[in-house]
Protein backbone atom coordinates (compact mmCIF):
# COMPACT_ATOMS: atom_id res chain seq x y z
CA UNK A 1 0.00 0.00 0.00
CA UNK A 2 2.92 2.32 0.49
CA UNK A 3 3.40 4.65 -2.43
CA UNK A 4 6.12 7.22 -2.45
CA UNK A 5 7.19 9.59 -5.14
CA UNK A 6 10.43 10.89 -3.81
CA UNK A 7 11.26 12.72 -7.00
CA UNK A 8 7.90 14.47 -7.04
CA UNK A 9 8.30 17.96 -5.76
CA UNK A 10 5.51 19.33 -3.63
CA UNK A 11 2.95 21.22 -5.67
CA UNK A 12 0.11 23.31 -4.36
CA UNK A 13 -1.99 23.44 -7.48
CA UNK A 14 -4.28 20.56 -6.66
CA UNK A 15 -7.87 21.00 -5.49
CA UNK A 16 -9.66 18.10 -3.78
CA UNK A 17 -13.46 18.34 -3.73
CA UNK A 18 -15.01 15.66 -1.52
CA UNK A 19 -17.93 16.16 0.85
CA UNK A 20 -17.48 13.11 3.09
CA UNK A 21 -14.99 14.27 5.76
CA UNK A 22 -13.31 10.90 6.32
CA UNK A 23 -12.83 10.34 2.59
CA UNK A 24 -11.46 13.85 2.20
CA UNK A 25 -9.02 13.13 5.02
CA UNK A 26 -8.03 9.80 3.46
CA UNK A 27 -7.39 11.19 -0.05
CA UNK A 28 -5.55 14.22 1.31
CA UNK A 29 -3.30 11.93 3.35
CA UNK A 30 -2.51 9.70 0.36
CA UNK A 31 -1.73 12.74 -1.77
CA UNK A 32 0.42 14.37 0.87
CA UNK A 33 2.52 11.21 1.22
CA UNK A 34 3.08 11.33 -2.53
CA UNK A 35 4.23 14.95 -2.36
CA UNK A 36 1.01 16.75 -3.30
CA UNK A 37 -0.45 19.49 -1.16
CA UNK A 38 -4.22 19.38 -1.68
CA UNK A 39 -6.45 22.37 -1.12
CA UNK A 40 -9.77 20.93 0.09
CA UNK A 41 -13.40 21.85 -0.51
CA UNK A 42 -16.55 20.12 0.76
CA UNK A 43 -19.21 21.44 -1.60
CA UNK A 44 -19.62 22.96 -5.05
CA UNK A 45 -19.71 26.58 -3.98
CA UNK A 46 -16.58 26.29 -1.87
CA UNK A 47 -14.90 24.37 -4.70
CA UNK A 48 -15.59 27.10 -7.26
CA UNK A 49 -14.46 29.80 -4.86
CA UNK A 50 -11.16 28.03 -4.09
CA UNK A 51 -10.69 27.18 -7.75
CA UNK A 52 -11.00 30.83 -8.74
CA UNK A 53 -8.48 31.79 -6.05
CA UNK A 54 -5.83 29.15 -6.65
CA UNK A 55 -6.33 28.24 -10.35
CA UNK A 56 -5.06 24.68 -9.83
CA UNK A 57 -3.74 22.57 -12.69
CA UNK A 58 -5.45 19.45 -11.36
CA UNK A 59 -8.79 18.96 -9.61
CA UNK A 60 -10.10 15.80 -7.94
CA UNK A 61 -13.87 16.21 -8.01
CA UNK A 62 -16.57 14.10 -6.41
CA UNK A 63 -19.52 14.13 -8.80
CA UNK A 64 -22.22 14.12 -6.14
CA UNK A 65 -21.98 17.18 -3.94
CA UNK A 66 -24.49 18.31 -1.32
CA UNK A 67 -25.25 21.66 -2.95
CA UNK A 68 -24.63 21.08 -6.64
CA UNK A 69 -24.09 18.67 -9.49
CA UNK A 70 -20.40 17.91 -9.93
CA UNK A 71 -20.79 18.01 -13.73
CA UNK A 72 -21.96 21.62 -13.52
CA UNK A 73 -19.04 22.48 -11.24
CA UNK A 74 -16.64 20.82 -13.69
CA UNK A 75 -18.01 22.79 -16.65
CA UNK A 76 -17.66 26.06 -14.74
CA UNK A 77 -14.07 25.25 -13.84
CA UNK A 78 -13.17 24.33 -17.42
CA UNK A 79 -14.82 27.49 -18.70
CA UNK A 80 -12.66 29.49 -16.31
CA UNK A 81 -9.45 27.60 -17.06
CA UNK A 82 -9.62 25.08 -19.93
CA UNK A 83 -6.14 23.67 -19.28
CA UNK A 84 -7.22 22.26 -15.90
CA UNK A 85 -7.23 18.48 -15.69
CA UNK A 86 -10.27 17.30 -13.75
CA UNK A 87 -10.34 13.80 -12.31
CA UNK A 88 -13.87 12.77 -11.47
CA UNK A 89 -14.43 10.59 -8.40
CA UNK A 90 -17.69 8.74 -8.01
CA UNK A 91 -19.29 5.77 -6.33
CA UNK A 92 -21.47 5.39 -9.41
CA UNK A 93 -19.31 3.52 -11.89
CA UNK A 94 -21.60 3.08 -14.86
CA UNK A 95 -20.28 3.24 -18.40
CA UNK A 96 -22.69 6.05 -19.20
CA UNK A 97 -21.50 8.13 -16.27
CA UNK A 98 -17.89 7.71 -17.35
CA UNK A 99 -18.62 8.57 -20.97
CA UNK A 100 -20.73 11.58 -19.99
CA UNK A 101 -18.04 12.89 -17.64
CA UNK A 102 -15.29 12.38 -20.19
CA UNK A 103 -17.27 14.09 -22.91
CA UNK A 104 -17.91 16.99 -20.57
CA UNK A 105 -14.16 17.39 -20.24
CA UNK A 106 -13.07 15.08 -17.40
CA UNK A 107 -9.48 13.96 -17.75
CA UNK A 108 -9.99 10.71 -15.84
CA UNK A 109 -12.74 8.84 -14.05
CA UNK A 110 -12.11 7.05 -10.75
CA UNK A 111 -14.59 4.73 -9.07
CA UNK A 112 -14.74 4.33 -5.29
CA UNK A 113 -13.17 2.65 -3.45
CA UNK A 114 -10.01 4.35 -4.61
CA UNK A 115 -6.73 2.48 -4.35
CA UNK A 116 -3.83 4.73 -3.41
CA UNK A 117 -1.73 3.65 -6.41
CA UNK A 118 -4.54 4.36 -8.85
CA UNK A 119 -5.24 7.72 -7.21
CA UNK A 120 -1.63 8.86 -7.31
CA UNK A 121 -0.98 7.65 -10.84
CA UNK A 122 -4.10 9.47 -12.05
CA UNK A 123 -2.99 12.69 -10.34
CA UNK A 124 0.59 12.37 -11.61
CA UNK A 125 -0.66 11.79 -15.14
CA UNK A 126 -3.09 14.71 -14.96
CA UNK A 127 -0.40 16.98 -13.53
CA UNK A 128 2.01 16.07 -16.34
CA UNK A 129 -0.70 16.70 -18.93
CA UNK A 130 -1.66 20.05 -17.44
CA UNK A 131 1.97 21.16 -17.60
CA UNK A 132 2.29 20.07 -21.22
CA UNK A 133 -0.73 22.07 -22.30
CA UNK A 134 0.21 25.36 -20.70
CA UNK A 135 -0.25 28.25 -23.09
CA UNK A 136 2.86 29.31 -24.98
CA UNK A 137 3.37 32.46 -22.97
CA UNK A 138 3.51 30.45 -19.76
CA UNK A 139 5.35 27.43 -21.10
CA UNK A 140 8.21 29.48 -22.42
CA UNK A 141 9.12 30.42 -18.90
CA UNK A 142 8.35 27.12 -17.20
CA UNK A 143 9.29 24.37 -19.61
CA UNK A 144 12.80 23.11 -19.97
CA UNK A 145 14.60 23.46 -23.23
CA UNK A 146 14.56 19.77 -24.01
CA UNK A 147 10.81 20.09 -24.43
CA UNK A 148 11.93 20.98 -27.97
CA UNK A 149 9.14 23.49 -28.40
CA UNK A 150 11.65 25.60 -30.27
CA UNK A 151 12.28 23.01 -32.95
CA UNK A 152 10.07 24.74 -35.47
CA UNK A 153 12.14 27.91 -35.46
CA UNK A 154 14.04 28.42 -38.67
CA UNK A 155 14.10 29.92 -42.11
CA UNK A 156 15.07 26.97 -44.29
CA UNK A 157 13.05 26.11 -47.33
CA UNK A 158 12.19 22.66 -45.98
CA UNK A 159 10.67 24.16 -42.84
CA UNK A 160 8.84 26.78 -44.86
CA UNK A 161 7.31 23.99 -46.93
CA UNK A 162 6.42 22.07 -43.79
CA UNK A 163 4.63 25.08 -42.28
CA UNK A 164 2.63 25.49 -45.49
CA UNK A 165 1.69 21.83 -45.45
CA UNK A 166 0.61 22.01 -41.80
CA UNK A 167 -1.75 24.89 -42.58
CA UNK A 168 -3.21 23.00 -45.53
CA UNK A 169 -3.80 19.65 -43.82
CA UNK A 170 -5.17 21.26 -40.65
CA UNK A 171 -8.34 22.12 -42.57
CA UNK A 172 -8.92 18.47 -43.44
CA UNK A 173 -10.15 15.54 -41.35
CA UNK A 174 -7.93 13.09 -43.24
CA UNK A 175 -5.45 11.07 -41.19
CA UNK A 176 -1.91 12.43 -41.18
CA UNK A 177 1.25 10.34 -40.89
CA UNK A 178 4.26 12.27 -39.61
CA UNK A 179 7.65 10.79 -40.44
CA UNK A 180 11.04 11.81 -39.23
CA UNK A 181 14.06 10.83 -37.24
CA UNK A 182 14.06 10.77 -33.48
CA UNK A 183 14.28 14.25 -31.99
CA UNK A 184 13.10 16.15 -35.05
CA UNK A 185 9.83 17.35 -33.49
CA UNK A 186 7.19 15.01 -34.92
CA UNK A 187 4.88 15.52 -31.95
CA UNK A 188 5.24 19.27 -32.27
CA UNK A 189 4.31 18.96 -35.94
CA UNK A 190 1.21 16.96 -34.97
CA UNK A 191 0.32 19.52 -32.30
CA UNK A 192 0.68 22.28 -34.85
CA UNK A 193 -1.82 20.51 -37.13
CA UNK A 194 -4.20 20.18 -34.18
CA UNK A 195 -3.81 23.78 -33.06
CA UNK A 196 -4.48 25.10 -36.55
CA UNK A 197 -7.55 22.88 -36.97
CA UNK A 198 -11.17 23.44 -35.98
CA UNK A 199 -10.53 20.96 -33.17
CA UNK A 200 -7.98 23.17 -31.42
CA UNK A 201 -10.23 23.91 -28.44
CA UNK A 202 -10.51 20.22 -27.69
CA UNK A 203 -7.90 17.77 -26.53
CA UNK A 204 -4.70 16.59 -28.15
CA UNK A 205 -4.07 13.16 -26.62
CA UNK A 206 -0.79 11.31 -27.09
CA UNK A 207 -0.66 7.51 -27.21
CA UNK A 208 2.85 6.09 -27.59
CA UNK A 209 2.60 2.41 -28.50
CA UNK A 210 6.28 1.83 -27.74
CA UNK A 211 5.91 3.14 -24.21
CA UNK A 212 2.90 1.02 -23.26
CA UNK A 213 3.24 -2.75 -22.69
CA UNK A 214 1.35 -4.65 -25.37
CA UNK A 215 -0.92 -6.36 -22.84
CA UNK A 216 -2.06 -2.95 -21.57
CA UNK A 217 -2.49 -1.18 -24.90
CA UNK A 218 -6.08 -2.26 -25.51
CA UNK A 219 -7.30 -1.00 -22.13
CA UNK A 220 -5.29 2.21 -22.40
CA UNK A 221 -6.63 2.97 -25.88
CA UNK A 222 -10.24 1.82 -25.59
CA UNK A 223 -10.76 2.16 -21.84
CA UNK A 224 -11.34 -0.56 -19.30
CA UNK A 225 -14.60 -1.75 -17.78
CA UNK A 226 -13.86 -2.34 -14.11
CA UNK A 227 -15.67 -5.29 -12.66
CA UNK A 228 -15.66 -6.38 -9.08
CA UNK A 229 -17.93 -8.03 -6.55
CA UNK A 230 -18.81 -4.62 -5.27
CA UNK A 231 -22.08 -3.19 -6.51
CA UNK A 232 -20.16 -0.36 -8.02
CA UNK A 233 -18.48 -1.28 -11.25
CA UNK A 234 -17.26 1.25 -13.76
CA UNK A 235 -15.08 2.26 -16.63
CA UNK A 236 -11.68 3.84 -16.91
CA UNK A 237 -11.63 6.14 -19.91
CA UNK A 238 -9.20 5.27 -22.69
CA UNK A 239 -7.24 7.57 -24.96
CA UNK A 240 -9.90 7.44 -27.69
CA UNK A 241 -12.65 8.77 -25.44
CA UNK A 242 -10.30 11.38 -24.00
CA UNK A 243 -9.59 12.61 -27.51
CA UNK A 244 -13.27 12.79 -28.46
CA UNK A 245 -13.86 15.91 -30.61
CA UNK A 246 -10.12 16.44 -30.63
CA UNK A 247 -7.01 14.73 -31.97
CA UNK A 248 -5.41 11.41 -31.07
CA UNK A 249 -1.66 11.28 -31.70
CA UNK A 250 -0.53 7.68 -32.20
CA UNK A 251 3.22 7.22 -31.96
CA UNK A 252 5.08 4.16 -33.22
CA UNK A 253 2.01 2.28 -34.37
CA UNK A 254 4.21 -0.58 -35.55
CA UNK A 255 4.59 -1.44 -31.85
CA UNK A 256 0.83 -1.78 -31.41
CA UNK A 257 -0.30 -5.35 -30.60
CA UNK A 258 -2.05 -7.09 -33.56
CA UNK A 259 -5.32 -7.49 -31.64
CA UNK A 260 -5.35 -3.77 -30.82
CA UNK A 261 -4.62 -2.94 -34.47
CA UNK A 262 -7.67 -5.00 -35.41
CA UNK A 263 -9.86 -3.11 -32.92
CA UNK A 264 -8.48 0.22 -34.09
CA UNK A 265 -9.31 -0.69 -37.68
CA UNK A 266 -12.84 -1.59 -36.63
CA UNK A 267 -13.16 1.78 -34.91
CA UNK A 268 -11.91 3.62 -37.99
CA UNK A 269 -14.48 1.80 -40.11
CA UNK A 270 -17.44 2.30 -37.77
CA UNK A 271 -16.65 5.32 -35.63
CA UNK A 272 -17.74 3.46 -32.49
CA UNK A 273 -15.85 1.65 -29.75
CA UNK A 274 -16.63 -0.10 -26.48
CA UNK A 275 -14.40 -0.32 -23.42
CA UNK A 276 -12.29 -3.42 -23.02
CA UNK A 277 -14.04 -5.94 -20.82
CA UNK A 278 -17.57 -5.00 -21.81
CA UNK A 279 -19.86 -2.05 -22.11
CA UNK A 280 -21.86 -0.18 -24.69
CA UNK A 281 -20.51 0.92 -28.05
CA UNK A 282 -19.96 4.68 -27.96
CA UNK A 283 -19.65 6.96 -30.99
CA UNK A 284 -16.35 8.84 -30.88
CA UNK A 285 -15.32 11.70 -33.14
CA UNK A 286 -11.57 11.88 -33.33
CA UNK A 287 -8.90 12.84 -35.85
CA UNK A 288 -5.93 10.50 -35.93
CA UNK A 289 -2.37 11.67 -36.48
CA UNK A 290 0.32 8.98 -36.50
CA UNK A 291 4.06 9.35 -36.20
CA UNK A 292 6.95 7.00 -36.72
CA UNK A 293 10.69 7.02 -37.02
CA UNK A 294 10.58 3.97 -39.30
CA UNK A 295 9.08 3.69 -42.76
CA UNK A 296 5.48 2.48 -42.18
CA UNK A 297 5.38 0.84 -45.61
CA UNK A 298 8.34 -1.29 -44.59
CA UNK A 299 6.63 -2.13 -41.29
CA UNK A 300 3.57 -3.20 -43.27
CA UNK A 301 5.65 -5.38 -45.58
CA UNK A 302 7.37 -7.01 -42.61
CA UNK A 303 3.98 -7.81 -41.07
CA UNK A 304 4.25 -5.50 -38.06
CA UNK A 305 1.51 -3.20 -39.32
CA UNK A 306 -1.75 -4.49 -40.81
CA UNK A 307 -2.05 -3.65 -44.47
CA UNK A 308 -5.67 -2.49 -44.19
CA UNK A 309 -4.79 -0.29 -41.22
CA UNK A 310 -1.79 1.16 -43.07
CA UNK A 311 -3.99 2.27 -45.96
CA UNK A 312 -6.52 3.76 -43.51
CA UNK A 313 -3.87 5.81 -41.73
CA UNK A 314 -1.24 6.61 -44.33
CA UNK A 315 -3.31 9.20 -46.17
CA UNK A 316 -1.33 12.45 -45.81
CA UNK A 317 2.39 11.87 -45.18
CA UNK A 318 4.42 14.70 -43.65
CA UNK A 319 8.17 14.54 -43.30
CA UNK A 320 9.85 16.52 -40.53
CA UNK A 321 13.40 17.07 -41.79
CA UNK A 322 16.43 16.21 -39.67
CA UNK A 323 18.43 19.12 -38.32
CA UNK A 324 21.37 18.48 -40.68
CA UNK A 325 19.09 19.16 -43.66
CA UNK A 326 17.86 22.49 -42.33
CA UNK A 327 20.89 24.55 -43.28
CA UNK A 328 21.38 27.64 -41.16
CA UNK A 329 18.37 26.73 -38.97
CA UNK A 330 20.74 24.90 -36.65
CA UNK A 331 22.43 28.15 -35.67
CA UNK A 332 19.16 30.06 -35.33
CA UNK A 333 17.96 27.32 -33.00
CA UNK A 334 21.29 27.14 -31.18
CA UNK A 335 21.29 30.87 -30.38
CA UNK A 336 17.69 30.68 -29.16
CA UNK A 337 18.36 27.62 -27.00
CA UNK A 338 21.63 28.99 -25.68
CA UNK A 339 19.92 31.95 -24.04
CA UNK A 340 17.32 29.67 -22.42
CA UNK A 341 19.89 27.18 -21.15
CA UNK A 342 22.16 29.94 -19.83
CA UNK A 343 19.22 31.39 -17.88
CA UNK A 344 18.41 27.97 -16.43
CA UNK A 345 22.02 27.42 -15.40
CA UNK A 346 22.56 30.94 -14.09
CA UNK A 347 25.29 31.75 -16.66
CA UNK A 348 25.78 34.56 -19.15
CA UNK A 349 26.08 33.33 -22.72
CA UNK A 350 25.12 35.59 -25.58
CA UNK A 351 26.14 33.84 -28.79
CA UNK A 352 28.24 31.47 -30.89
CA UNK A 353 31.63 32.12 -32.40
CA UNK A 354 32.03 31.99 -36.18
CA UNK A 355 33.98 28.73 -35.94
CA UNK A 356 31.25 27.21 -33.79
CA UNK A 357 28.52 28.10 -36.27
CA UNK A 358 30.61 26.52 -39.05
CA UNK A 359 30.95 23.32 -37.03
CA UNK A 360 27.26 23.30 -36.22
CA UNK A 361 26.40 23.59 -39.91
CA UNK A 362 28.62 20.61 -40.74
CA UNK A 363 27.75 18.30 -37.88
CA UNK A 364 25.45 15.36 -38.70
CA UNK A 365 23.22 15.87 -35.61
CA UNK A 366 22.02 12.28 -35.59
CA UNK A 367 20.20 13.02 -32.34
CA UNK A 368 18.71 16.15 -33.90
CA UNK A 369 17.49 18.82 -31.53
CA UNK A 370 18.02 16.73 -28.40
CA UNK A 371 21.68 16.37 -29.31
CA UNK A 372 22.00 20.11 -29.96
CA UNK A 373 20.46 20.86 -26.56
CA UNK A 374 22.91 18.45 -24.88
CA UNK A 375 25.91 20.01 -26.63
CA UNK A 376 24.86 23.51 -25.60
CA UNK A 377 24.09 22.49 -22.04
CA UNK A 378 27.49 20.86 -21.72
CA UNK A 379 29.18 24.03 -22.92
CA UNK A 380 27.17 26.25 -20.58
CA UNK A 381 27.62 24.06 -17.52
CA UNK A 382 31.37 23.57 -17.91
CA UNK A 383 32.37 27.00 -19.12
CA UNK A 384 31.77 30.69 -18.61
CA UNK A 385 30.44 32.87 -21.40
CA UNK A 386 29.72 34.95 -23.15
CA UNK A 387 30.50 33.16 -26.48
CA UNK A 388 30.43 29.43 -27.25
CA UNK A 389 33.76 28.59 -28.89
CA UNK A 390 34.89 25.28 -30.47
CA UNK A 391 37.00 24.55 -27.39
CA UNK A 392 33.75 24.17 -25.43
CA UNK A 393 32.36 21.51 -27.77
CA UNK A 394 32.65 17.71 -27.39
CA UNK A 395 35.73 16.25 -29.16
CA UNK A 396 33.68 14.02 -31.44
CA UNK A 397 31.92 17.08 -32.82
CA UNK A 398 35.21 18.87 -33.40
CA UNK A 399 36.85 15.93 -35.10
CA UNK A 400 33.92 15.42 -37.39
CA UNK A 401 33.84 19.05 -38.37
CA UNK A 402 37.57 19.44 -38.95
CA UNK A 403 37.71 18.01 -42.43
CA UNK A 404 34.54 19.72 -43.56
CA UNK A 405 35.60 23.13 -42.38
CA UNK A 406 39.04 22.63 -43.91
CA UNK A 407 37.42 22.18 -47.29
CA UNK A 408 34.55 24.58 -47.17
CA UNK A 409 35.59 27.35 -44.82
CA UNK A 410 39.26 27.97 -45.28
CA UNK A 411 39.89 26.48 -48.71
CA UNK A 412 42.41 23.79 -49.45
CA UNK A 413 45.77 23.84 -47.68
CA UNK A 414 48.62 24.86 -49.91
CA UNK A 415 49.51 22.13 -52.40
CA UNK A 416 46.80 19.82 -51.16
CA UNK A 417 44.16 18.14 -53.28
CA UNK A 418 40.59 17.58 -52.07
CA UNK A 419 41.48 13.91 -51.59
CA UNK A 420 44.34 14.91 -49.26
CA UNK A 421 41.97 16.80 -47.03
CA UNK A 422 39.80 13.71 -46.72
CA UNK A 423 42.70 11.50 -45.69
CA UNK A 424 42.04 9.61 -42.50
CA UNK A 425 38.33 9.39 -43.14
CA UNK A 426 36.62 6.12 -43.98
CA UNK A 427 34.71 5.71 -47.25
CA UNK A 428 31.45 5.70 -45.30
CA UNK A 429 32.39 8.99 -43.60
CA UNK A 430 33.34 10.57 -46.91
CA UNK A 431 30.10 9.41 -48.48
CA UNK A 432 28.09 10.88 -45.63
CA UNK A 433 30.04 14.13 -45.84
CA UNK A 434 29.45 14.44 -49.58
CA UNK A 435 25.75 13.65 -49.39
CA UNK A 436 24.99 15.91 -46.40
CA UNK A 437 26.92 18.73 -48.05
CA UNK A 438 24.88 18.31 -51.21
CA UNK A 439 21.62 18.37 -49.28
CA UNK A 440 22.73 21.51 -47.47
CA UNK A 441 23.73 23.21 -50.70
CA UNK A 442 20.26 22.46 -51.97
CA UNK A 443 18.51 23.98 -48.96
CA UNK A 444 17.51 20.62 -47.57
CA UNK A 445 15.99 19.25 -50.76
CA UNK A 446 16.84 15.56 -51.10
CA UNK A 447 15.57 15.29 -54.71
CA UNK A 448 17.75 18.24 -55.78
CA UNK A 449 20.78 16.82 -53.93
CA UNK A 450 20.17 13.48 -55.60
CA UNK A 451 20.11 15.15 -59.03
CA UNK A 452 23.36 16.96 -58.26
CA UNK A 453 25.04 13.71 -57.23
CA UNK A 454 23.35 11.75 -60.04
CA UNK A 455 21.88 9.17 -57.71
CA UNK A 456 18.29 8.21 -56.85
CA UNK A 457 16.61 10.09 -53.96
CA UNK A 458 15.74 6.73 -52.44
CA UNK A 459 19.47 6.02 -52.15
CA UNK A 460 19.88 9.13 -50.03
CA UNK A 461 16.90 8.25 -47.85
CA UNK A 462 18.27 4.74 -47.38
CA UNK A 463 21.73 6.05 -46.51
CA UNK A 464 20.30 8.50 -44.00
CA UNK A 465 18.38 5.75 -42.28
CA UNK A 466 21.59 3.74 -41.96
CA UNK A 467 23.42 6.74 -40.48
CA UNK A 468 20.65 7.32 -37.99
CA UNK A 469 20.55 3.68 -36.85
CA UNK B 1 -15.57 -7.11 15.75
CA UNK B 2 -18.23 -8.93 13.73
CA UNK B 3 -16.44 -10.32 10.74
CA UNK B 4 -19.51 -10.42 8.53
CA UNK B 5 -20.05 -6.64 8.78
CA UNK B 6 -16.52 -5.58 7.91
CA UNK B 7 -13.61 -7.06 5.99
CA UNK B 8 -10.79 -6.76 8.52
CA UNK B 9 -8.00 -6.86 5.91
CA UNK B 10 -9.46 -4.04 3.84
CA UNK B 11 -10.07 -1.85 6.86
CA UNK B 12 -6.62 -2.47 8.29
CA UNK B 13 -4.99 -1.64 4.95
CA UNK B 14 -7.06 1.53 4.81
CA UNK B 15 -5.85 2.68 8.21
CA UNK B 16 -2.25 1.87 7.26
CA UNK B 17 -2.51 4.00 4.13
CA UNK B 18 -1.96 7.21 6.02
CA UNK B 19 0.52 5.85 8.53
CA UNK B 20 0.14 5.40 12.27
CA UNK B 21 0.02 9.14 13.00
CA UNK B 22 -3.12 9.52 10.90
CA UNK B 23 -4.79 6.16 11.60
CA UNK B 24 -6.46 7.18 14.87
CA UNK B 25 -7.83 10.43 13.46
CA UNK B 26 -9.06 8.68 10.33
CA UNK B 27 -10.76 5.95 12.36
CA UNK B 28 -12.42 8.57 14.55
CA UNK B 29 -13.66 10.50 11.51
CA UNK B 30 -14.99 7.34 9.86
CA UNK B 31 -16.98 6.51 13.00
CA UNK B 32 -18.42 10.01 13.08
CA UNK B 33 -19.38 9.84 9.39
CA UNK B 34 -21.17 6.52 9.85
CA UNK B 35 -22.98 7.92 12.87
CA UNK B 36 -24.09 10.99 10.91
CA UNK B 37 -25.37 8.98 7.94
CA UNK B 38 -27.09 6.50 10.23
CA UNK B 39 -28.84 9.35 12.01
CA UNK B 40 -29.83 11.04 8.73
CA UNK B 41 -31.36 7.86 7.33
CA UNK B 42 -33.33 7.32 10.52
CA UNK B 43 -34.76 10.81 10.14
CA UNK B 44 -35.88 9.96 6.59
CA UNK B 45 -37.72 6.76 7.60
CA UNK B 46 -41.38 6.87 6.59
CA UNK B 47 -43.73 7.36 9.52
CA UNK B 48 -46.63 4.90 9.15
CA UNK B 49 -50.04 6.46 8.55
CA UNK B 50 -48.61 9.99 8.72
CA UNK B 51 -49.30 10.71 5.06
CA UNK B 52 -46.03 12.62 4.83
CA UNK B 53 -44.11 12.40 1.55
CA UNK B 54 -40.67 10.80 1.59
CA UNK B 55 -37.72 13.05 0.83
CA UNK B 56 -36.48 10.90 -2.05
CA UNK B 57 -33.68 13.26 -3.04
CA UNK B 58 -32.25 13.35 0.47
CA UNK B 59 -32.51 9.56 0.80
CA UNK B 60 -30.81 9.15 -2.57
CA UNK B 61 -27.93 11.44 -1.60
CA UNK B 62 -27.44 9.84 1.81
CA UNK B 63 -27.63 6.28 0.49
CA UNK B 64 -25.13 7.19 -2.20
CA UNK B 65 -22.72 8.65 0.34
CA UNK B 66 -23.20 5.61 2.57
CA UNK B 67 -22.36 3.35 -0.37
CA UNK B 68 -19.11 5.19 -1.11
CA UNK B 69 -18.04 5.12 2.51
CA UNK B 70 -19.03 1.46 2.93
CA UNK B 71 -17.01 0.45 -0.14
CA UNK B 72 -13.99 2.32 1.18
CA UNK B 73 -13.92 0.75 4.65
CA UNK B 74 -14.52 -2.78 3.35
CA UNK B 75 -18.08 -3.23 4.62
CA UNK B 76 -19.41 -6.57 3.37
CA UNK B 77 -23.17 -6.19 2.92
CA UNK B 78 -23.72 -2.46 3.35
CA UNK B 79 -22.61 -1.37 -0.17
CA UNK B 80 -25.22 -3.59 -1.82
CA UNK B 81 -27.98 -2.55 0.57
CA UNK B 82 -27.11 1.13 0.09
CA UNK B 83 -27.11 0.75 -3.69
CA UNK B 84 -30.57 -0.81 -3.59
CA UNK B 85 -31.92 2.03 -1.45
CA UNK B 86 -30.24 4.57 -3.75
CA UNK B 87 -31.99 3.10 -6.79
CA UNK B 88 -35.35 2.90 -5.01
CA UNK B 89 -35.06 6.55 -4.04
CA UNK B 90 -34.12 7.45 -7.60
CA UNK B 91 -37.24 5.63 -8.80
CA UNK B 92 -39.32 7.24 -6.02
CA UNK B 93 -40.42 3.79 -4.85
CA UNK B 94 -41.68 4.60 -1.36
CA UNK B 95 -43.13 1.14 -0.69
CA UNK B 96 -39.85 -0.59 -1.43
CA UNK B 97 -37.94 1.96 0.62
CA UNK B 98 -40.15 1.33 3.62
CA UNK B 99 -38.66 -2.17 3.68
CA UNK B 100 -35.14 -1.46 2.44
CA UNK B 101 -34.27 1.63 4.45
CA UNK B 102 -34.46 -0.06 7.87
CA UNK B 103 -32.13 -2.76 6.52
CA UNK B 104 -29.58 -0.12 5.54
CA UNK B 105 -29.90 1.54 8.92
CA UNK B 106 -29.43 -1.76 10.78
CA UNK B 107 -26.45 -2.77 8.69
CA UNK B 108 -24.78 0.62 9.01
CA UNK B 109 -25.21 0.32 12.76
CA UNK B 110 -23.44 -3.06 12.65
CA UNK B 111 -20.60 -1.59 10.62
CA UNK B 112 -20.25 1.35 12.99
CA UNK B 113 -20.17 -1.04 15.97
CA UNK B 114 -17.54 -3.16 14.21
CA UNK B 115 -15.46 -0.07 13.53
CA UNK B 116 -15.69 1.06 17.15
CA UNK B 117 -14.68 -2.35 18.48
CA UNK B 118 -11.81 -2.54 16.04
CA UNK B 119 -10.54 0.89 17.03
CA UNK B 120 -10.79 0.10 20.74
CA UNK B 121 -8.57 -2.94 20.19
CA UNK B 122 -5.98 -1.03 18.15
Amino acid sequence: MNVTMSSQSTISSLLLVEDTPSLQMLYRTILRKAGYNAICASNGQEALSKFAESRPGVVLLDLMLPDSDGMVVMREMLALQPSTRIIVITANGSVNAAVEATRAGAHDFLVKPLGDIRLISAVANAHAESQRDLPADISSSEQTTDAIDSSFLGQSEVMHQLHKKISAVAKSMAPVFVLGESGTGKELCARAVHLKSARSKNRFVTFNCSAIPREMQEAELFGQAQRSNAPSSGIRAGALIKADAGTLFLENIHDMAPAVQARLLHFLQNGTAAPTGGGDQVRIDVRIICAATRDPAEEMRSGKLREDLYYRLFVIPMHVPPLRDRGEDVNILARHLLVQIAQEEGKTFTGLSGDTTAIFRKAPWRGNLRELVNVLRLAVVLHDGPIVTPQMLPPELLSYADAASAVTQTGLPSGATPADVLSGMTMAEIEELVITSAIRRNAGSVPKAARELDIAPSTIYRKRESWAS
Amino acid sequence: MTSEALDRKIFLALLETGGSDVAAALAEQLTQDFARLHSDLQAYLPIPDSGADLNFQAIYMTAHEMKGLALTVGAVALPELSLRAEKMAQNKDGAALAVALPEVIDESDRVRTALTQFIENM
